[in-house]
């Protein structure tokens, strides 16, 4: 994560940051990225409803480019 | 004072409605400038309510919360009433029509004394965010009253009204209930319609009532719970009588306590859980320990998953379609919205919807989704064996203001991602006299159930009061 990423980012949320802004999201979503990667090693193999979790996805995503 | 005895006082004429609007007033005009639990009040309409509610009392038509003087959280539709989500981008909206909670409320004949600060649109559990200002816990003015619906909390906490409406995400009800020492109930998700709420992350947001007891959450929640067809997630109940398990005995129920969040709480709150606990034992109830390991990980499978829907949900403001329009000249419009939303929202605000778009970009939502999915499976699992789950509603008692210390969500935030409802209620205070909850949960649709436990505990419990 870097001060470019974060521009990136807060360009494709339509907002606008100052500076501070910026640093400060540099630091949070480091810091978000490392709390998430956790959940990676969490296995939910045995009782993932694949289908559901799409289902869920694409009406997030659809609303969202909507 | 409580709904259930003002009900009998109002009926029988011991106290007049408008007696008691300004009573509340008074209190306010008095307390609230150094709490800052209001965004609005309007002195004549609140009066003019009250003497509309002692005419249907004269008259008697009464029903269960005509002339009981209530705040509502600044998220909820009221016609004609300014309605910010305590956001600047709202700063000089007034709704043309009233959520249907406000409707329900209003076909009873309450008095609404205002509008109550939150965090900014909802996202924060200590009210800093608030764009007008920070809202104090009657217990101690240099700490939070929690969030995001603080300003109800401390509202009902400060007797500055008898009850208020608030909403919960993420335990936006429950743990600023706790903070401040009253009762607050968050729904099983689809108990209470959204229509006219101001929106976070809707499929997680209900709103519900905090009050002084379980006995007045129940009040509150019968006028609520009625069916709207507006909320399309709505469920069909025919189970809305809250006061079922109230003075029912708890002989053979079957209590299971998590032993994660039980460790995960400061010894002040563990002992005054466990208390809890023990006296449910004495009175027949079968407790257990569960293990649920995968809570550790809810919150941040929330804040994935919340800031995401968060994101799409608050699109909308951009100045064009809804919103506070800046006064910054522009070359174009993507340029305009930009600056629009830039110098409108907050920075807890900003920080959510950042790491939303960011979410919405990668596979972490799946994740996040697939973790929810897992916590909500371990609730149902648990409920297999169990009628009640109970758990401290946060780990640590209310914080100071600006302490950034904001790591209360653990308690809370599965429920929601379950959909469960869940009841916090008052069980002691630690040694600065802050006040401590705890977390009841039961299964869907088991609202009367956990209601009445706590109404079993409340019974016996000596409160103490702020010193405002």
């Amino acid at each position: 994560m870097d001060k470019e990423f974060i521009l990136n980012l807060s360009n494709k949320a339509n907002i606008t940051l100052i500076s501070t802004e910026v640093e400060h999201m540099v630091k949070e979503l480091t810091l978000f990225n490392q709390a998430m990667s956790e959940l990676y090693y969490v296995d939910t193999s045995n009782f993932k409803d694949e289908e559901e979790v799409t289902k869920t996805l694409d009406i997030l995503r659809l609303r969202h480019d909507n | 004072m409580n709904i259930k005895d003002l009900r009998k006082e109002l009926d029988s004429k011991k106290i007049g409605a408008v007696e008691l609007a300004k009573h509340y007033l008074n209190r306010i005009d008095k307390y609230d400038k150094e709490l800052g639990c209001y965004l609005y009040v309007d002195h004549s309409m609140v009066l003019k309510q009250a003497e509309k509610a002692q005419s249907l009392i004269n008259n008697g038509e009464q029903k269960e919360l005509t002339g009981i003087p209530i705040g509502i959280k600044d998220n909820i539709f009221t016609q004609g009433v300014p309605t910010t989500a305590a956001s600047k981008m709202l700063q000089n909206f007034v709704p043309s029509y009233n959520a249907h909670v406000v409707e329900e409320l209003e076909k009873q004949g309450y008095v609404m004394l205002g509008k109550l600060n939150m965090d900014e649109f909802a996202m924060g559990g200590t009210n800093e965010f608030s764009y007008y200002k920070i809202t104090k816990n009657p217990y101690d003015q240099n700490k939070v009253p929690g969030g995001s619906s603080g300003g109800s909390a401390a509202a009902v906490s400060a007797e500055l009204c008898v009850a208020a409406l608030g909403s919960d995400t993420g335990g936006s009800i429950t743990q600023p209930s706790a903070f401040c020492g009253i009762t607050g109930i968050k729904p099983t998700y689809g108990t209470v319609s959204r229509y006219g709420c101001i929106p976070y992350a809707d499929s997680l947001d209900q709103i519900g009532p905090i009050a002084n007891s379980a006995y007045d959450c129940a009040m509150l929640l019968s006028a609520l719970s009625t069916y709207d067809k507006r909320d399309t997630t709505m469920a069909k109940r025919d189970d809305t009588n809250f006061f079922e398990y109230i003075g029912k005995p708890i002989k053979g129920i079957k209590i299971g306590f998590i032993k994660e969040l039980m460790y995960d709480a400061d010894k002040a709150i563990n002992d005054c859980v466990w208390e809890v606990i023990r006296y449910y034992e004495s009175m027949g109830a079968i407790i257990n320990e569960i293990s649920m390991p995968n809570l550790k990980y809810g919150n941040v499978a929330y804040k994935a998953y919340s800031t995401a829907i968060g994101t799409i949900n608050l699109n909308k403001y951009d100045g064009f379609k809804f919103g506070y329009v800046s006064k910054y000249k522009h070359l174009n419009t993507n340029e305009a919205i930009k600056q629009n939303r830039g110098e409108a929202f907050g920075k807890e605000v900003k920080r959510r919807l950042l790491i939303g778009t960011y979410i919405l970009q990668n596979d972490h939502l799946k994740k996040a989704i697939e973790i929810k999915n897992l916590i909500k499976q371990d609730y149902n699992n648990a409920f297999k064996n169990y009628d009640i789950i109970i758990n401290p509603t946060t780990t640590s008692t209310a914080f100071k203001i600006n302490s950034k210390a904001h790591h209360t969500d653990n308690c809370t935030v599965g429920v929601n991602l379950s959909g469960l409802p869940s009841l916090s209620t008052p069980c002691g205070y630690d040694k600065n006299g802050m006040p401590i909850g705890v977390c009841i949960v039961g299964n869907y649709f088991k609202e009367a159930e956990i209601i009445g436990l706590a109404n079993l505990f409340e019974n016996q419990f000596i409160k103490q009061l702020p010193k405002l």
